[in-house]
């Protein structure tokens, strides 16, 4: 049709009197709405069956078997979002379910794909921890055994020297202290354990040192 | 016809007896058969339709909460169950039935037949609202909630349903339109 007034019309755009003076005088909308009104009128007229002999039948035996069906399948089917096997709803259905498919496929794959990350740097694997530790604990033993030795001449420290000694001793059991605390929370922290060692060394020098100084 | 003590029939049906779902059952079958029947071309269908529109309606039953009218609402069943057969038989390649209505087809004229099957042949969305607007007389505003879409696309498809019946029947129609003034 090249008239667009009939469209309109059927569109609700301009009303019934407007298209009717419109009608008169285009053959075109008068010709597509007497054929519109000739097709509408033997549509409505167009027969029906009435009824459908055996159909109850057919339903009242599907609802008895619904009803002895197990009690999940009623259930489920009640469940409005469940209602698989509408088929308005199928299609969403096995969107959902490729979706799903693709996660799982996407998860399984980054956990088996994934490189192994590497230890952090600041952390120590097992084995290096247990080596660090025997060693602090030979350094402790031999400063225990060297402190017992100085202990008196710290205690009757007198001179300038001494004095300087027992403070240098105060500062790095200070450190050392602050060390193992750290060290309870975080027994695997690399640089703490490092500060640790440098002090026990520190400390064993310089015992040593204030020895000799008596001995000499 | 309304049903006389809907209510109370309806609130049986929901408290699951099965008598009372037959009355409403054999209350319904003959508009509703029409309107799957009209919408899917052929009787055996439209009772295929009608079954699940009617097990449908069973199921949910429970679920009508007398805010609507009833008839409302069951049609709006049925339309479904017609309109999701419709669109599936377009998904498997048929685009319309080749033989023409099965109901007493010696006892109309040939105009009827090619009627029929000219709705028969329109595509599901134009033929679901020329169904229910044009031959089960709903307005287009229910039209439109039936088949959850707007009313200007009822309005569309209605104003591209028709066009096409004319495009398929005006040879026909112009022979009959001269035949009855003659």
């Amino acid at each position: 049709m090249k008239c667009p007034e009939y469209r309109r019309f059927c569109m609700g755009e301009i009303p019934l009197d407007e298209f009717a003076a419109h009608r008169e005088s285009c053959a075109e909308c008068r010709e597509a709405a007497t054929l519109d009104e000739i097709i509408e009128c033997r549509a409505q007229q167009l027969p029906a069956p009435a009824s459908a002999p055996g159909l109850w039948t057919r339903i009242a035996h599907r609802l008895e078997q619904e009803q002895s069906a197990p009690r999940w399948k009623k259930w489920l089917e009640r469940l409005p979002w469940v209602d698989v096997f509408d088929p308005r709803r199928q299609m969403v259905w096995r969107y959902a379910a490729a979706l799903v498919v693709v996660a799982v496929v996407g998860i399984v794959a980054l956990q088996v794909l994934r490189p192994a990350e590497p230890m952090p740097r600041n952390l120590l694997t097992e084995k290096a921890l247990e080596r660090v530790e025997s060693l602090e604990v030979e350094y402790e033993m031999a400063i225990g055994e060297l402190e017992t030795i100085a202990a008196p001449m710290i205690a009757a420290a007198d001179t300038e020297l001494m004095l300087r000694y027992r403070d240098r001793l105060e500062t790095i059991d200070t450190h050392i202290r602050r060390c193992r605390a750290v060290l309870a929370e975080d027994g695997a922290n690399a640089h703490v354990r490092r500060y640790l060692l440098a002090a026990y060394r520190d400390k064993k020098e310089t015992l040593t040192q204030l020895l000799a100084l008596a001995d000499g | 016809m309304p049903l006389e003590n809907e209510y109370a029939l309806i609130r049986r049906c929901q408290d699951g007896d099965l008598k009372a779902f037959e009355a409403l059952y054999y209350h319904y079958e003959t508009p509703m058969l029409s309107l799957a029947y009209r919408m899917l071309g052929t009787r055996e269908e439209a009772e295929d339709a009608l079954q699940d529109a009617f097990l449908k309606l069973h199921r949910n039953i429970g679920k009508y909460r007398f805010d609507a009218a009833f008839a409302s609402w069951f049609y709006r069943i049925v339309a479904n169950a017609c309109y999701d057969r419709l669109r599936k038989r377009k998904r498997a390649g048929e685009v319309g039935l080749d033989t023409v209505p099965e109901t007493g087809i010696e006892e109309h004229s040939d105009l009827r037949v090619y009627i029929q099957k000219a709705i028969n042949d329109l595509p599901p969305q134009l033929k679901a609202c020329f169904v229910l607007h044009v031959q089960e007389g709903f307005k287009m505003r229910e039209v439109a909630e039936m088949l959850g879409t707007r009313e200007g696309t009822v309005k569309a498809h209605i104003f591209r349903a028709k066009a096409r019946l004319r495009d398929a029947l005006a040879p026909r129609l112009r022979g009959f339109i001269c035949d009855e003034m003659s």
